[in-house]
């Protein structure tokens, strides 16, 4: 998955758009077409919104079973993107609350480092100790702003929160980590 | 440090490799099997099948007698020919009043004749 930016949101709506054209008209490979272009990211959000490695892939599973269930729903979205995303987020929830009773996993690694940069400051194991300390609403909106590149408008949309909590929630998530890491804000 | 520095160089883990077979294999034998068109159904059901056969020979049967039928009436020993307008050349009065207004009557056009008593 990019970091944002890496693809402009436009771009990953517009090939959306056409993908839940072909998912509505019933063509084969059309939910190819949607795990190609958005699967790591539901993954991604339903990780760091759960915390849980199964859980996450029951999420994206949910996700996808609806979809094929209902073919029509996403080309009635006016972004794709955010209406999967949004649909992600609600199966994660859903996931935390069916697993109420069961105990939480042990650590979760929510980031890794593919590459070799000498710029990076946290090796990936470290990064996913912080990351685990915050609070899941917080994790989930790093995420989305980090990662997803959404605005906090978007971020409150997917999460069902207004604006000014999106962004609260990621502030406090934000200081909490530099705290954390000893750099300055 | 901005935000985005904090994770620099790291990102999201990347997809288990099960998952995206196990996921679609699942979402594929969920997708609904699309409505029969009305054309699959009268095809299917033996019923609508004679029927819809029976129809069809009907209209083709009513069609070529309709046919022979139009074919008839077109043809010229079945078509009463028009009456000829006539060159009775009766200026000169010969015929009797009777029979002018007779043959008067009979032509399309009638003439104005004249009658010598």
């Amino acid at each position: 998955m990019e970091r944002p930016g890496a693809e402009e949101p436009p771009r990953i709506d517009a090939s959306l758009s056409l993908a839940a054209v072909a998912l509505a008209e019933g063509r084969d490979g059309a939910l190819d077409l949607i795990w190609e272009r958005c699967a790591r990211e539901l993954y991604g959000l339903a990780l760091w919104r759960t915390g849980s490695v199964a859980d996450a892939e029951d999420a994206v599973q949910e996700v996808f079973l609806k979809l094929a269930r209902s073919p029509k729903a996403l080309l009635a979205a006016a972004r794709p993107r955010a209406y999967l995303l949004t649909m992600a987020h609600r199966a994660a929830v859903d996931q935390l609350r069916r697993r109420r009773d069961r105990p939480p996993e042990d650590a979760t690694l929510f980031l890794a480092a593919p590459l070799v940069d000498p710029t990076r400051t946290l090796d990936g194991e470290h990064a996913s100790r912080l990351v685990q300390g915050l609070a899941p609403k917080q994790r989930t909106a790093v995420f989305l702003k980090l990662f997803a590149g959404l605005t906090f408008e978007e971020v409150g949309r997917v999460t069902g929160v207004p604006t000014f909590t999106a962004g609260s929630r990621y502030r406090l998530a934000i200081g909490r980590l530099r705290r954390q890491m000893g750099v300055g804000s | 440090m901005i935000p985005e520095d904090l994770f620099r160089g790291l990102e999201p883990p990347a997809l288990p490799g099960s998952l995206r077979g196990r996921v679609l294999t699942l979402a594929r034998e969920a997708t609904p099997s699309p409505a029969p068109t009305l054309v699959d159904a009268l095809w299917v059901n033996r019923r609508w099948r004679a029927a819809w056969t029976v129809l069809v020979l009907a209209l083709v049967v009513g069609h070529a007698s309709l046919s022979f039928e139009a074919r008839l009436i077109r043809s010229p020993a079945a078509v009463a020919p028009a009456a000829p307008v006539m060159d009775l050349g009766l200026v000169d009065g010969s015929l009797p009043p009777t029979l002018a207004r007779r043959l008067q009557n009979a032509s399309p056009r009638p003439r104005r004749l004249r009658l010598i008593d």
